[in-house]
């Protein structure tokens, strides 16, 4: 049982978007000035990261408790924005999968060696499809052994020899 | 401070480049982001004074030599192998540098894709590197080192002696990490990435001689009939080799031919084919006998080794790997090696006898035919290396559609008072035809693909049969070659394709066995126990007093679940552990019965580490009584007895009747004998808690510890459960959790978790007064009692 009034469980606390001004600090974290509060370091949590990436994102303090929701990013000004889609970006951090070069199935895993978004990168999944999540459409979250996530659009917009190296397991 | 310290040479050129002295550095990590999110290797290292960091500077010309660099690199055994050179050259420069006096504390942020390390410096913060999530283990062992080392000395608390800490204690040091802080995520070997970074076996590069040795070596008593297995085998498939050539050479050219050696004598021909027969099904028979037998024992000894290694396993092992998971790959690993056993092993021989065997005859009738029947070979083995992997892996994926079918029929019928409660049937029919469908998409595939290449494989293996009909034709008509020779040379041939073919899976089925073998070796081999010293303190009566200096612990690595843990409990003191749930404190009663090991600082029983105390000896005088009694399949006795095997009857009444469990119990039909737990009698969540409760009793430990003993039981049982714990606690030094605050009046003292923290310490009315963290739980709780009881 929290400390907490039981009303404050049920009422959802949306951040006003002209209140609540986000910006990345110098050191690289995310800020808020909610108001005349400023929270030095927020954290942010997607309740819904596969579906509404910029919808329902929990605002929470360092200790953990939530400050507020975001209700849609888009609400907010340019710069705020930008912060918490770097935020998010580094959070949630999943290079797209632009390329694959190599799948070879061995010794009951996968090795992979594709090109990203981000550079190219070698890894390794468990065994046949375990590392691999449909996360709705064409859509697939790639989880490899170390906890790394990985992420293809649309698996059909992949080029041929990508796709075929992809096919046996979705 | 530590010379061993393994630094990239490119990266010791840029220390050179920028004037730092190598043999200064005293701890250096890698990681892997760059700002962007790019994949760009740096590093951060530390000597007396400076924090640097260094990254990669060029980006990739469009053709880099990978393979070259790698074994060059690979065999200065430097850390190259951690980087991916098509991202970006080996250049490498100083990007930042921070003097150690103005940071406060490096700490590991774990987000959910990657990692920061965020810098104190003076009062802000500041991300120094980001990484990826492989990267975590090895980022917070430095962040770690490096914070020990910012931090001035602390004065040890209490007044115990130096050599009192136990391994591993006096803060975290640079000396050898646990595994998986290795600098390798690589291979050595052949450059594959390891597939688990914290478990450092290629699985390319194991030693499989070696391991099959030991997996032979496991079975010393079954050598004898394990050799007569192979050499009845051996004889068996020479005795194969000897029909076609019985059939076509000696029956056709010697028997039925006028002038042959043997004409006419069919009789003795039957007579020997018969026999021939005969002996090779007598062979077959004793086989079969010897193997089924051999076998079985092999698997029956090789599964009670692994569970008794997995018995013997620490906590924490089961905590990284799930146990169903667990208990699944035991036993298809097992069952794996059955198949090594049972099958592969006489496959192997047979097929390599017969190969052999077909070929040497097939030579000494005629080399010229024999070389004719080699022309299809390279298409087959085209077929079975190319196209027949497409086949195995559709043959997977019908598996995993079937078995996806399967969840969606097991689901909806287990659920199907839900299903009908919410009317949705026709969301569940729909469901299932979707996986239904697939099924059928797949099935389809398989029977369309398996129809092409088998026939083809077929007409292509005829197609040498047809050679032979042809060339070899040609020679009997011409004289060169006996009608009988051609019979025999048809007869051989049959029996060359399908060894090749099974002897192309050998490979594969050799690496999965002895990967299979690995792993079992590794359950066995784990050093995953909680060790013990090999002369353990001996604490024949515990007094019970308690003592957590600076404890810290986490489950996985880099978030700690307890930290800064002090405390000092007299004997026969009642502690009550409060806090939100998620605060740490099953984990801290966790700790003091030793169900995992401390990550830092310790824990003594009277004044000893309990690592240094015999098991026999924590086991027999800490009790517990957890939240969720498990009982075992058996009779009540039997589970009262648990951890007292040898109690007499009076012991168990006596103990049940402290617990408020004897009057319960002689109401059922056969009293202390009732069958319980699977298929068993169900109990009562009251009842399976007293019967728990006796367990300790019986036990009549010195410590107690009390895990939401009352937690989900109606408020009458809890009155009788509630009693029966205040006798138990009864000059015992206990801990006790409870969701109720309100059971916890009685405790001497209070201690408050929050966060992984103690935050306050102190009777209930003193907690009260402070007006703190205890006294807004209580008032909380006290207000949603007070609703409920309004409300119901």
């Amino acid at each position: 049982m929290a400390a907490k009034e039981l009303s404050e469980f049920s009422n959802i606390n949306y951040l006003d978007p002209k209140e609540a001004i986000f910006s990345i600090s110098e050191g690289g974290l995310l800020s808020l000035q909610l108001g005349a509060t400023f929270y030095r370091k927020v954290d942010l949590h997607q309740a819904f990261p596969f579906s509404l990436e910029h919808k329902f994102i929990s605002v929470r303090d360092e200790e953990g408790e939530e400050i507020g929701i975001i209700k849609d990013v888009a609400d907010f000004s340019a710069e705020s924005r930008e912060a918490i889609l770097t935020e998010l970006r580094w959070r949630y951090y999943a290079p797209i999968i632009t390329r694959i070069l190599d799948v070879k199935d061995e010794f009951g895993h996968l090795y992979w060696d594709v090109e990203t978004d981000h550079g190219f990168r070698k890894f390794v999944t468990r065994a046949r499809d375990e590392g691999i999540y449909p996360i709705g459409g064409r859509r697939l979250l790639i989880v490899d052994m170390t906890g790394n996530r990985y992420e293809i659009e649309d698996y059909h917009r992949l080029d041929a020899r990508s796709l075929r190296f992809l096919e046996p397991y979705i | 401070m530590d010379h061993d310290i393994e630094i990239p040479v490119f990266v010791e050129k840029a220390m050179e480049k920028s004037g730092i002295k190598r043999d200064k550095i005293r701890s250096i990590v890698h990681s892997d982001l760059d700002h962007l999110g790019d994949f760009r290797a740096s590093w951060i290292c530390v000597d007396d004074q400076w924090l640097y960091i260094f990254s990669q500077t060029q980006r990739s010309g469009p053709q880099p030599k990978l393979k070259r660099i790698r074994r060059k690199r690979a065999s200065q055994k430097q850390l190259v192998t951690e980087i991916d050179l098509r991202n970006f050259t080996e250049e490498v420069e100083l990007t930042a540098k921070y003097e150690l006096s103005s940071l406060a504390e490096l700490k590991c942020e774990y987000f959910v894709g990657s990692i920061a390390v965020i810098a104190k410096i003076g009062d802000e913060e500041q991300v120094l590197v980001r990484g990826s999530k492989g990267r975590g283990a090895e980022l917070n062992t430095f962040c770690r080192s490096v914070s020990a080392m910012l931090k001035p000395k602390k004065e040890s608390k209490f007044g115990f002696g130096p050599g009192f800490g136990g391994p591993g204690f006096g803060g975290p040091g640079f000396g050898p990490g646990r595994p998986g802080h290795g600098k390798e995520a690589r291979c050595p070997t052949c450059g594959r990435l390891y597939p688990d970074p914290f478990r450092r076996v290629c699985p390319n590069c194991i030693d499989k001689g070696t391991l099959f040795k030991r997996v032979l070596s496991l079975t010393p008593r079954y050598k004898k009939p394990l050799i007569a297995m192979i050499v009845i085998m051996f004889i068996s498939s020479l005795m194969g080799l000897v029909t076609p050539f019985m059939s076509g050479r000696v029956l056709i050219d010697e028997v039925l031919t006028p002038g042959g050696r043997y004409e006419g004598k069919i009789g003795q021909m039957v007579l020997l084919t018969v026999g021939i027969s005969l002996l090779s099904q007598i062979l077959r028979i004793i086989y079969g006998r010897i193997n089924s037998g051999v076998t079985a024992e092999i698997i029956y000894d090789l599964k009670r080794m692994i569970f008794s290694a997995m018995q013997r396993l620490s906590l924490s092992f089961y905590n990284k790997r799930q146990t169903g998971s667990l208990m699944n790959r035991v036993n298809s690993d097992a069952m794996d090696l059955q198949f090594f056993f049972h099958d592969g092993l006489p496959y192997f021989i047979v097929n390599s006898v017969q190969i052999i065997g077909v070929l040497v005859m097939l030579l000494w009738m005629n080399w010229r035919l024999t070389l004719l029947v080699f022309i299809p070979i390279p298409v087959i083995l085209l077929i079975i290396y190319k196209i027949l992997p497409n086949l195995w892996k559709l043959h997977s994926r019908r598996f995993r559609t079937n078995a996806a079918l399967n969840s969606v029929v097991n689901d909806s019928l287990t659920g199907i008072r839900v299903v009908k409660a919410f009317g949705k049937e026709d969301q569940e029919i729909d469901r299932f035809n979707d996986r239904n469908a697939r099924v059928f998409d797949v099935q389809m595939s398989i029977g369309r693909l398996s129809s092409t290449v088998f026939p083809t494989m077929g007409f292509i293996m005829g197609l040498g049969q047809l050679i032979i009909w042809g060339v070899g034709g040609w020679d009997v008509i011409t004289g060169r070659m006996s009608f009988g020779t051609l019979i025999s040379f048809t007869g051989y041939l049959g029996m060359l394709y399908q060894p090749i073919r099974q002897m192309t899976q050998i490979v594969d089925w050799w690496s999965s066995c002895m990967n299979s073998a690995q792993r079992i070796f590794e359950i066995i081999d784990s050093s995953e126990h909680l060790t013990y010293p090999e002369k353990p303190v001996r604490l024949k009566k515990i007094k019970g007093h308690v003592v957590a200096r600076d404890v810290e612990f986490g489950y996985e690595e880099g978030i700690p679940v307890l930290q800064e843990i002090n405390f000092e409990v007299q004997p026969g003191e009642m502690i009550g552990l409060v806090g939100h749930s998620g605060a740490g404190k099953s984990t801290m009663i966790n700790l003091i019965a030793r169900l995992y090991d401390v990550t830092n600082g310790m824990i003594a029983i009277d004044g000893v580490n309990i690592k240094d105390i015999a098991k026999e000896d924590l086991n027999r005088q800490i009790g517990m009584v957890l939240q969720e009694t498990f009982l075992f399949h058996g009779s009540i006795m039997d589970n009262i007895a648990y951890a007292k095997p040898d109690a007499s009857p009076a012991e168990i009444i006596r103990a049940a009747k402290i617990a408020n469990a004897h009057d319960f119990i002689m109401k059922l039909p056969d009293g202390y004998e009732t069958v319980i737990g699977r298929k068993g009698l169900d109990l009562s969540g009251g009842e399976r808690q007293r019967l728990a409760i006796a367990r300790a009793v019986l036990l009549d430990p010195r410590i107690l510890i009390l895990d939401e003993a009352t937690a989900n039981i109606d408020t009458e049982t809890e009155q009788l459960i509630q009693a029966a714990l205040e006798k138990l606690v009864e000059g015992r030094t206990t801990f006790a959790i409870a969701h109720r605050l309100s059971t916890l009046r009685k405790a001497d003292r209070l201690f408050v978790f929050d966060k992984g923290r103690i935050v306050e310490v102190g009777s209930h009315d003193e907690l009260l007064e402070k007006k703190g963290v205890y006294e807004k739980l209580f008032t909380t709780q006290r207000k949603a009692l007070e609703l409920t009881a309004v409300g119901g």
